[in-house]
C-alpha cells in the first residue's frame, strides 16, 4: 500500500447524495463541485461529467439556488 | 473520490486512463464548479502550454452554455445559464505564482508549490508525481479541499 492511499484509508463507505439526479451515491463515484450555501460540499456523480447538458445544466440550477439562499439568508438577518 | 482520514476535509479524486485531449476536457468542464467554490491550483509541466489550451477549451464550453441558453425558452434556466457564462466570463487564469491574489486559477510547475506558502481550495495535478509529492501537496490544500490526479 502506498503513502497517499493509507492516507485514504482503505475502506471508505460514505455516501453523498447527487445533485443533478438527487440519488445517493458511494462517494468513490462521486465528485466534488462547489459548495452549498452553508458551506458544506455539494457532489455529483462522476458520470454526469460526460452528459455535457445534464452537467451544466444541473451545476447551473443548483449554484444560482445556492446564491439565492446566500442572499436570503443575509437578508433575514439585515432584517432580524 | 475518497475523503482523507483524519480531521481534514480533503477529497482525493484519480481520474485514470485519459488522453491529452480528454484530460484537458475534464480540467475545462470540471474547473468552473471548483472555481464557484475557491481559488484552483493546476500543475503541468509547460504552464504556458496547459495555460492555451484551457483557454481554447474555456471558450468552447461557454459556447456550449451559449448553446444551451438559446436552445431553451424556460426563462429560469435562461437566467441560471446567463449567471454562469458570466463567471465563467470573469474567472481570470495566470502562471505566473506572484499573481496569486488577483486570480482565481494558477496553472505552475510543481516546484513552484511544493514548500511554497501557496494555499488553494482545489489541486488539480494533470502530470505523473511520486507519493510522497502528492502527499506533501495536501498541505497546500484548504478546507473543503479537493486534490483531483490525472492518470496516464
Amino acid at each position: 500500500m502506498t503513502a497517499i492511499s493509507v492516507l485514504e484509508g482503505a475502506v471508505d463507505r460514505a455516501t453523498v447524495p447527487c445533485i443533478i439526479c438527487q440519488s445517493t451515491i458511494p462517494l468513490r463515484v462521486a465528485t466534488a463541485g462547489s459548495l452549498h450555501a452553508d458551506g458544506r460540499q455539494a457532489f455529483a456523480c462522476r458520470a454526469h461529467i460526460k452528459e455535457r447538458s445534464t452537467w451544466i445544466i444541473g451545476w447551473a440550477h443548483f449554484e444560482a439556488d445556492q446564491e439565492e439562499l446566500r442572499d436570503f439568508v443575509q437578508l433575514s438577518e439585515g432584517y432580524y | 473520490m475518497k475523503r482523507l482520514e483524519g480531521t481534514k476535509e480533503l477529497y482525493i479524486e484519480h481520474v485514470p486512463g485519459l488522453s491529452d485531449e480528454q484530460m484537458s476536457l475534464h480540467v475545462t468542464r470540471h474547473l468552473p464548479r471548483r472555481l464557484a467554490a475557491g481559488n484552483v491550483i493546476m500543475l503541468h509541466d509547460r504552464p504556458a502550454v496547459f495555460l492555451a489550451v484551457i483557454r481554447k477549451r474555456w471558450m468552447h464550453v461557454i459556447r456550449e452554455i451559449e448553446r444551451e441558453r438559446a436552445s431553451t425558452l424556460d426563462r429560469q434556466k435562461r437566467l441560471q445559464l446567463e449567471r454562469e457564462i458570466a463567471h465563467m466570463k470573469a474567472y481570470r487564469f495566470s502562471t505566473k505564482p506572484s499573481e496569486v491574489e488577483r486570480v482565481e486559477a494558477l496553472i505552475l510547475e510543481p516546484y513552484e508549490v511544493l514548500g511554497s506558502g501557496l494555499r488553494c481550495l482545489s489541486l488539480y495535478v494533470t502530470i505523473p508525481m511520486r507519493d510522497e509529492q502528492l502527499e506533501a501537496l495536501t498541505l497546500h490544500v484548504m478546507e473543503p479541499g479537493l486534490l483531483m490526479i490525472y492518470e496516464k
